[in-house]
């Protein structure tokens, strides 16, 4: 038998009146406020096919594990080479997971401008030894999932994570030696507390893990850790 | 899931001219599930994605205005669901709950500390029957449940904010 709904008494009707329409007085947001036909066709173009995007989301959180473990077995092993050797393959990935929404594979690697800064993160560093470079998103067209939902893509993909950095939007470039790729992604430094990874010795014990969001499908593109980030 | 299939060019208007006259409604009803407005953009946008695709599969156009509610609350409740399951790291009104909004003062400031402790269909049912005016059989119909569940979901839900308000 369903409850009886209670009559509201006048002043939470009241509250209830006055508070909705604090609420909802906001102004739209401008995506909100051009969302139409024209802009959801547009968001079509970068729709993955159903059954491709959890198994790409899938293989991009795969590769942050694996970069994980690859972490651990370069600090047992007195070194942190593995890391960089897991993360090679991270250009492959981003390719596949990227699909058609990024730019990748298709055309010559267009000039790059000036590296974002992140804070906290070796821009440069990362991108000599990781082979990820990160650059400004400035020309390089808007990205169609917000900073927020990124972030939440970041920290949902990796287990044990305790927070995450701001996103920053970069054109991300990575540098493989047969073919380049691109894409344009929100970059999240993700917190990430032992056992996950396993801390250097003498450290403090929490480190992080660098993790490229594509912008456009708001899946995982790959993640990076090693030398330039903290 | 069925792959994306664009409606035609010449529906297009259509869809417009119905987004156009429900966009704030829906942006409200968003909002007041989501509680963030980064997810309640993401959200709508998701939703209304939905809707453009299917939009040739409405009967009638004077069912549009419901129908497109009923697809934004029914999104809005399952991502809500999906964020708390998550936990709180990616729950930004998790998040935002313990700081206290600057445009409340007083009770009010009680009653969104209660309202935000709602679960997503009490909210839902909160919003659409006491801030849009919905009757508890249209409630009903957007939310995709019974009368009866609907006035559960609201006895509890005002039960709820009487007894945070009472010991505030």
């Amino acid at each position: 038998m369903p409850e009886t709904p209670p009559m509201v008494d006048d002043d939470l009707r009241a509250d209830l009146a006055a508070y909705f329409a604090l609420t909802s007085a906001t102004e739209l947001p401008a995506s909100v406020a051009r969302m139409g036909s024209a802009t959801l066709r547009a968001r079509r173009r970068s729709w993955w096919p159903g059954a491709a995007k959890p198994a790409l989301a899938l293989l991009g959180a795969a590769a942050v594990v694996v970069g994980g473990i690859a972490l651990t077995r370069g600090h047992l092993g007195g070194g942190t080479v593995a890391s960089q050797t897991a993360l090679s393959s991270a250009p492959d990935l981003s390719r596949a997971a990227s699909g058609g929404a990024a730019a990748g594979g298709q055309s010559p690697v267009p000039a790059a401008g000036a590296l974002i800064t992140y804070p906290g993160v070796q821009t440069a560093v990362v991108q000599t030894a990781l082979g990820i470079g990160m650059f400004e998103a400035t020309g390089r067209g808007s990205a169609v999932v917000s900073a927020n939902r990124a972030r939440s893509m970041a920290v949902a993909a990796f287990t044990g994570s305790e927070g995450a950095g701001v996103a920053v939007l970069s054109w991300v470039v990575f540098s493989a030696p047969s073919s380049p790729s691109t894409c344009l992604c929100w970059v999240v430094d993700v917190l990430v507390a032992p056992p996950s990874v396993q801390p250097v010795v003498g450290s403090t014990g929490a480190r992080s893990v660098l993790i490229l969001v594509d912008s456009r499908t708001g899946a995982v593109v790959t993640g990076a850790a090693g030398p330039g980030i903290p | 899931m069925s792959p994306a299939v664009a409606p035609p060019a010449e529906s297009d208007s259509s869809f417009d001219e119905l987004l156009n006259a429900q966009r704030r409604r829906l942006y409200g009803i968003a909002y007041s599930i989501l509680r963030d407005h980064s997810d309640a953009e993401d959200a709508l946008q998701e939703a209304m994605f939905k809707a453009w695709r299917a939009w040739g599969t409405v009967r009638t156009r004077q069912a549009g205005p419901a129908w497109l509610a009923r697809i934004c609350v029914n999104h809005c409740i399952n991502r809500r669901r999906g964020l708390r399951l998550r936990g709180p790291a990616v729950a930004p009104s998790d998040r935002e709950a313990a700081a206290v909004d600057p445009r409340f003062s007083g009770r009010l400031v009680d009653l969104d500390r209660s309202y935000r402790r709602l679960s997503p269909r009490q909210r839902a049912a909160v919003v659409l029957h006491y801030h849009y005016g919905y009757s508890i059989d249209e409630c009903a119909d957007l939310m995709g449940c019974g009368a009866g569940s609907v006035r559960t979901h609201l006895a509890r839900a005002i039960a709820s904010m009487r007894k945070e308000m009472a010991n505030a």
